[in-house]
């Protein structure tokens, strides 16, 4: 009985303290050279072949908004490809933050076809993407067909 | 007991019920809230662990990975019950451990075990769902409720 107790109050103090743990950004600042693979927390890929600064700019509309705790993008020259984590307490606006951001990046980017998501796998997909541009050196049919890829998995429903 | 039905009662009743009542053990309710929520958000979170490894070795999303995190929860728990692991969690637990989905195969296999003597057909066949019967109508019955009210909300209502 005893141990019992130790145990249950060992586990409620283990997850107390994971709880209220704030994680710390996964930041890496390479010391030199361009050969290490660099992993970087802007969002976009600084060093593609394809110019990436309209993901700049979406990536710098979506970060700026409260609800979004972070957002990366890729574009080739047609397709434009955002994806969000939406911070936790948030995630009850889902759909409606998920309009709202697809909607002004639609008026941002007239030109391009957006696709926008708030799901983790596509998030995680897309920066998948994100390093390939940059250290890959992708070109733009190779990642035209990539996010084809994605835009097909982030229109799956249960 | 509800009022009204005591005072029906014949004295010599009301008077068992007093001394009933100042003798029966009490129940631990905060304990068993907080032993209910610690193994409950236990088997959250492997549910949560099991979601994301799906996520992250397969092509599912967010939106689609709910099914196999479900039937693999599921599974799990049976074989648990199976081994007589899931009994010892439940009666630590409680509804901690019935409320999850891993209740539902608990429930399915337990009542299989139970009527495993009177034969497969008879037994097990006609047993199997005696408890997770009723999950499966209530949750099909309160599933075409809650849609009806949505349909109704967003038809006439202009939701």
């Amino acid at each position: 009985m005893n141990m019992r107790k130790w145990l249950l109050i060992a586990l409620a103090i283990v997850m107390v303290m994971g709880g209220c743990a704030k994680e710390k950004g996964v930041k890496q600042q390479s010391m030199q050279g361009t050969n290490l693979i660099r992993t970087n927390t802007d969002g976009t890929a600084k060093r593609a072949s394809i110019d990436q600064r309209p993901a700049e700019r979406a990536v710098a509309y979506v970060r700026s908004r409260d609800d979004i705790k972070d957002a990366v993008a890729v574009n080739t020259r047609k397709k434009l490809l955002v994806a969000y984590q939406i911070k936790h307490m948030d995630r009850f606006y889902r759909k409606q933050i998920e309009k709202e951001i697809h909607d002004h990046l639609k008026r941002l980017f007239p030109d391009y076809q957006i696709i926008s998501s708030s799901d983790l796998k596509i998030f995680w997909k897309t920066k998948e993407l994100v390093d390939n541009l940059e250290n890959k050196k992708w070109d733009e049919t190779k990642t035209n067909k990539q996010i084809q890829k994605i835009k097909r998995l982030s229109e799956d429903s249960a | 007991m509800a009022n009204e039905k005591r005072k029906k009662l014949t004295p010599v009743q009301q008077e068992y019920h007093l001394f009933e009542k100042a003798r029966e053990t009490k129940r631990p309710v905060v304990k068993n809230c907080f032993r209910a929520f610690l193994v409950g958000g236990f088997i959250c979170m492997v549910g949560q662990a099991i979601s994301y490894f799906y996520m992250y070795f397969f092509d599912f999303t967010e939106q689609t990975v709910g099914n196999p995190t479900v039937a693999t929860m599921v599974f799990i728990s049976m074989i648990l019950t199976g081994f007589g692991v899931y009994d010892r969690i439940a009666q630590f637990a409680g509804a901690g451990s019935a409320v999850p989905v891993t209740g539902f195969g608990n429930a399915v296999i337990s009542a299989a075990i139970e009527h495993r003597t009177e034969g497969f057909v008879l037994g097990v066949g006609s047993n199997m769902f005696k408890l997770a019967g009723s999950v499966i109508l209530f949750g099909t019955f309160a599933a075409f409720v809650v849609a009806l009210v949505k349909t109704i909300a967003t038809q006439w209502g202009g939701l």
